[in-house]
């Protein structure tokens, strides 16, 4: 059958005559018309425009790489998924169903976590803000705790010594490890002694079980070495604290922050090629801790909070164009029906974007705009794609991480999220807002109730 | 103080009075005992005689030192008491009888030590060599000594009876006389009691009724020898009188005793053996008659002594590896149970002996040649292994796999698999590009370690410049030494693994198994003693820290249970001990029953159980009879327990008949773990165990255990038996 030929606009570029670059004449666009054998088309068929799409498959290999990564190099390893990474119901269970506990950093995300059906004792409590409220629950739970600041350690003390309990405690500790910008708002300071002084307090004060130590440098590493120094400050605390009170550290949790195959907005070649892979932060974490002085009966439990490297490459965000159109410079410019309000990373990122059907080899640099009626709402600043027509289907790569936690509802509702399972088959996991998600919350006072125009 | 000692020594005292009738027989049993008592008062004057002589040996060993646990034994015991006998049977009591009795029982006890310090060096008994020595010094020494009367007790022996038992023991003893037995048949029960110097039809019922209740496997082995030897002496036509007069056949009943069940795993092969021996006893018998004829001494027990030391001389010097048959190690002074327990532990305890080994690696690595291999493991480097890593789909790299790097095993921690001393470490060969091979080099970057007692390992084509330990240096079990590389006769990286015999790089390799592993084939296995197998999938186990502590008992310390029963919750409390052979133990007091138990890093094991078995210490020793002390939710292992713990009598009494040649029976153990909660230091890990009585095949009964662990101890153990269903809750 002859199907009729696409239109494509006519386009006039430069012929550039300098010399040629290393990097030859390629292009990102090669068409991806399928996620895990489902087509793009039938799933924004079925699911609407925009859809953000994760691959269960994706999400379990990427998992079961990383634990083999650290396995083979260490005797006893546990992850625990970082909710705020993406707590959709489905993704943890994903994680837990492979072994994963829970790493929270809010009540919200500690009750969220209880309702999956993660054990009390298989969830650590992070994070800079946590209620007297959530900390009795955590407690009583046997939770983890993560102790961020001093008011926080004094909160805790006090309800042990009201309620009798021993909490299982863990300090997070910051430090210098050559890095920048060194974190230094969470948890307390290894170079200035303030960890060392946290530790003295909870073991002089006999209320509390110090179970772990616990860091978390920075966010989309690109340097492993800065974990080994981390593994190696942690594990001189614990040596310290085993050689002062006799007391044995059970774990030591690195935290998270390895970068995924993403490419940070600025950066001169693409993520992919650049950043370290998961076995080069494993090599790192484990030499350090094997190389250390703090050698117990039994090694400590190495714990690992890793997200974002573990589920970005497994989101996909699926868009259409609305429009097209020429700025007054003379560029081109694409309308998507996807934003800043969906992709919240588009601050950080320069989002691999790849049409969704095939195109001739000419491309054309364009500014992606999102939908919204705001500035600020721009997903590629310059990106060569194909001609691109209205109604064309795009898919943005490597979205797992973060969007569907920091989405805005803003201007538009937030769209579907479907998951394809290991055979291939999508399931919704989150049906999209309507009018109603929105409203059914609000109340309006019975003088604002009519009115006239 | 007096009162507590003497509390203790006299039923000690007892026992080693008792087990010195049944040393005769090679056994321990209160029963049998009893019955040789018994049967040795028959003619009174030796009976007394004999007892007494045991009472003065033993007394004299306690006295003089000697060993406590050989004296309650009866090892000093049984030899005096041979001598009493006899000499009661030939002289007639009075003054000087019984000086004589104890200055003789004292020799024989010397004897006993002198001939134990003789033959104990060549791991050899000296069985009834001290009677000989004894009872020939006294009857050439009794010629010279006027005031010794014969007795007349042989000759005129209705009289005896009808003193010691009236009419009515007349009867009995002419009732069975009378029997229409075929000869061979009264033939083997005289021969029985004229072990103990009464050749008489009754007694020797009386000994076969007590060897029954002993060891059946006993009483078919003295049958087996006694109608060999019967048949022999047809076949060959040697004069049947020695067999019928002096009854000198019990040489061939206690020969086929000690070399088919006593020092020798029953067995098909150790009944060939009683066999071999007859004809041997048959020469030496008649020699030595024509030899020590003209002394006038009686050739007596022995050609059994001299059969069954040379033939324990002679299996202890085989060198090739053939067990069969099998010497005891663990005497349990029954043949029955020497047989049942080393059908399951020579396998299930097999660690016990071996310097415990773990694998090189952390994490589940695949075995991509074994044993025999088709590439290199041939002629003397057979017993080795090569382990590559690889993901889920099976695939050993990612990417092409044309650089070493994408090998997911290149790089990674190779570990000690076992303490010990390194002794030779190469570190200078460079890695293969894939598919290369140095062969010229070929155990590329290497190390050995020395793990003492001629075991070595060996661990070659490790990444160039990756070994971070020197020659000389002491390295603990798990320590990394290096990392796995591509260098020497490697195309893609590997980990070649073997034991070997010594610490030149390269030796001749050893068949050593492994300690314990997991496989990860079709089914989560566990392994213990083994040597992992090509395409095994394989890890060491992690030890989790709860099972660890609860399942580590340290002496002294008290478990305490509440029984919940539909009655009063009962608390029943067991010590944990350890005895003088450092086997520790769970002491019940309430029913003075105990369970022995062991156990290594990987495994809790019980190995037998003494007592009461219907105490709940029983069900304990059952329920928890093998636990794995890994964290692997989902794994079952199986195990068999020793026939002798088989509930039904009547079925085990026939099993034992027929046990060295067909096994009906059996004890299948199963334990299963269950999925776990899993936190910092308070694990809760349960356990659902099972024990199935079966009869070929077919489950005759079975009983449930649950065991719940949590925070380091046992917290709950579940028992489901008989529709009863009892819960202990600790305390």
């Amino acid at each position: 059958m002859m199907t009729k030929a696409r239109y494509e606009r006519p386009l006039i570029k430069k012929l550039e005559s300098n010399m040629p670059n290393k990097f030859g004449m390629r292009t990102e666009f090669e068409p991806v018309t399928q996620i895990d054998g489902v087509s793009v088309a039938s799933l924004m068929a079925d699911y609407g425009s925009p859809v953000f799409v994760l691959s269960e498959q994706k999400i379990r290999s990427k998992y079961k790489a990383a634990r083999q990564a650290f396995e083979t190099r260490y005797p006893r390893v546990q992850f625990a998924w970082s909710y705020k990474t993406n707590y959709l119901s489905a993704v943890c269970n994903v994680f837990h169903q492979e072994g994963s506990w829970a790493e929270v950093v809010s009540g919200f995300e500690y009750d969220k976590a209880i309702r999956h059906g993660v054990d009390g004792a298989n969830i650590i409590f992070n994070g800079p803000d946590k209620t007297e409220a959530d900390l009795r629950k955590a407690i009583t739970n046997n939770s983890l705790i993560h102790i961020d600041h001093l008011d926080e350690l004094y909160m805790i003390q006090e309800i042990a010594r009201e309620t009798k309990q021993k909490p299982k405690v863990a300090i997070r500790v910051n430090m210098d490890t050559g890095i920048y910008p060194m974190w230094d708002r969470f948890g307390f300071n290894y170079e200035n002694g303030q960890a060392w002084d946290a530790l003295n307090k909870i073991m002089f004060s006999g209320l509390l079980d110090l179970v772990g130590l616990h860091t978390h440098i920075g966010t989309f590493m690109l340097s492993p070495n800065a974990y080994a120094i981390a593994a190696s400050k942690l594990a001189n605390l614990a040596q310290r604290v085993q050689q002062k009170y006799g007391h044995e550290v059970k774990y030591i949790d690195m935290g998270g922050g390895f970068s995924s195959r993403n490419t940070l907005k600025g950066a001169y070649l693409p993520g992919t090629d650049t950043n370290p892979s998961i076995d080069d932060f494993a090599e790192a974490i484990t030499s350090a801790l094997m190389n250390s002085d703090y050698r117990p009966k039994t090694p400590p439990l190495l714990i690992l909070e890793t997200g974002r490297a573990l589920i970005d490459e497994a989101g996909y965000l699926l868009g259409s164009v609305i429009a097209n159109k020429r700025l007054s410079d003379g560029r081109r410019a694409t309308v998507l029906d996807v934003g800043v309000n969906l992709l919240f990373t588009s601050f950080w990122y320069d989002h691999k974007i790849t049409p969704a059907q095939e195109f001739t080899s000419y491309t054309e640099d364009t500014v992606l705009y999102g939908p919204l009626c705001m500035n600020i709402d721009v997903v590629r600043e310059n990106i060569s794609l194909p001609l691109l027509n209205k109604g064309d289907k795009i898919v943005i790569h490597h979205v797992g991480a973060y969007n569907m936690t920091q989405w805005m509802q803003f201007i538009t509702l937030r769209p579907n999220v479907v998951m394809i399972d290991m055979d291939g088959k999508p399931h919704l996991i989150r049906k999209n807002e309507s009018i109603d998600s929105i409203e059914n919350l609000e109340e309006i006072p019975p003088h604002l109730s009519h009115f006239e125009l | 103080m007096i009162t507590d000692k003497t509390r203790l020594m006299f039923p000690q005292f007892g026992q080693s009075v008792l087990n010195s009738y049944t040393q005769v027989f090679f056994a321990k049993n209160k029963w049998m005992a009893l019955m040789l008592v018994a049967v040795s008062l028959i003619d009174l004057n030796a009976g007394l005689s004999g007892m007494l002589a045991v009472v003065i040996a033993n007394t004299a060993a306690y006295l003089i030192g000697l060993n406590r646990e050989q004296i309650i034994n009866g090892f000093y015991g049984f030899n005096p008491l041979l001598v009493g006998l006899g000499y009661g049977i030939s002289f007639q009591p009075g003054l000087s009888f019984f000086i004589i009795l104890i200055f003789i029982s004292l020799l024989t006890l010397f004897a006993s030590i002198l001939l134990a310090g003789l033959l104990s060096k060549y791991g050899l008994p000296y069985l009834s060599l001290p009677f000989l020595v004894g009872f020939w010094i006294l009857t050439l020494s009794s010629r010279s000594i006027n005031q010794l009367e014969l007795s007349e007790g042989g000759i005129y022996f209705l009289n005896e009876l009808f003193n010691l038992g009236g009419f009515t023991l007349l009867q009995i003893h002419s009732w069975f006389e009378q029997l229409q037995w075929p000869d061979i048949f009264k033939l083997y029960f005289r021969s029985l009691g004229a072990i103990f110097f009464q050749p008489h039809l009754f007694v020797g019922i009386v000994i076969a009724a007590s060897l029954l209740i002993w060891s059946r496997l006993a009483l078919l082995l003295s049958f087996t020898g006694f109608v060999g030897a019967y048949l022999f002496y047809l076949v060959v036509g040697a004069s049947l009188n020695d067999l019928t007069y002096s009854y000198i056949g019990f040489n061939y009943i206690l020969t086929a005793i000690a070399i088919g069940g006593f020092f020798v795993i029953p067995s098909a092969y150790a009944f060939l053996w009683v066999i071999i021996s007859i004809p041997l006893l048959a020469f030496l018998q008649i020699a030595a008659g024509s030899i020590l004829a003209p002394l006038q001494l009686g050739v007596l027990s022995l050609p059994f002594n001299l059969v069954v030391i040379s033939f324990l001389f002679v299996f202890r010097f085989r060198e090739r590896y053939f067990d069969k048959p099998a010497l005891v190690y663990i005497q349990q002074f029954h043949p029955e149970k020497n047989l049942y327990s080393s059908l399951i532990n020579n396998r299930r305890l097999a660690h016990l002996e071996r310097i415990p080994v773990k694998l090189p690696f952390w994490g589940f690595w695949k075995v991509t040649q074994a044993f025999d291999g088709e590439h290199t493991h041939k002629d003397a480097w057979r017993f080795a292994w090569d382990f590559e890593f690889v993901d889920e789909s099976g695939k050993a790299y990612k990417n092409e796999g044309y650089q070493i790097s994408d090998y997911f095993c290149y790089g990674k921690p190779v570990l000690s698999p076992a303490s010990g001393y390194v002794m030779e470490v190469i570190n200078e060969v460079d890695d293969n590009a894939i598919g290369d091979m140095n062969l010229r080099q070929n155990w590329g970057n290497s190390i050995v370690i020395s793990h003492g007692e001629g075991l070595f390992s060996q661990l070659s084509h490790l990444q160039k410049g990756s070994i971070l330990v020197h020659k000389g240096q002491y390295v603990e079990q798990g320590t990394q030494l290096a990392n796995c590389g591509n260098s020497g006769r490697s195309p893609y990286p590997h980990l070649h693994f073997q034991f070997q015999t010594s610490s030149v790089v390269g030796a001749h390799t050893l068949s050593y198994p492994f300690a314990a592993y997991l496989t990860r084939n079709d089914d989560l296995r566990f392994h213990s003693s083994d040597q992992p197998k090509l395409n095994d999938l394989v890890s060491n186990q992690l030890v989790d820290d709860t099972l660890n502590k609860a399942l580590h008992f340290i002496p002294g310390q008290t478990l305490k249970f509440e029984l919940t029963d539909e009655e009063q919750p009962e608390i029943i409390e067991w010590e944990v001990k350890t005895d003088i052979f450092n086997q520790s133990f769970l002491h019940c007091r309430q029913t003075n029953s105990k369970a022995w138990f062991g156990s290594n890093s990987d495994l809790f094991y019980f190995i037998r159980f003494e007592g009461n078995k219907s105490s709940l210490l029983y069900d304990v020793f059952l329920g928890a009879y093998q636990l794995v002390t890994g964290s692997n939710p989902g794994l079952t292992i199986q195990e068999q327990i020793t026939l002798s713990e088989f509930p039904n009598t009547g079925l085990r009494i026939l099993q034992d008949f027929l046990s060295p040649f067909y096994r009906f029976l059996n004890i299948r153990y199963e334990a299963t773990q269950l999925k776990i909660k899993q936190g910092i230091g308070d694990s809760r890990i349960a356990f659902n165990t099972q024990v199935y009585f079966e009869v070929n095949g077919k489950t005759l009964s079975s009983r449930k255990y649950a065991i719940t662990f949590e925070a380091g101890e046992i917290v709950r153990f579940e028992i489901e038996k008989d529709n009863k269903h009892q819960i202990l809750n600790r305390v």
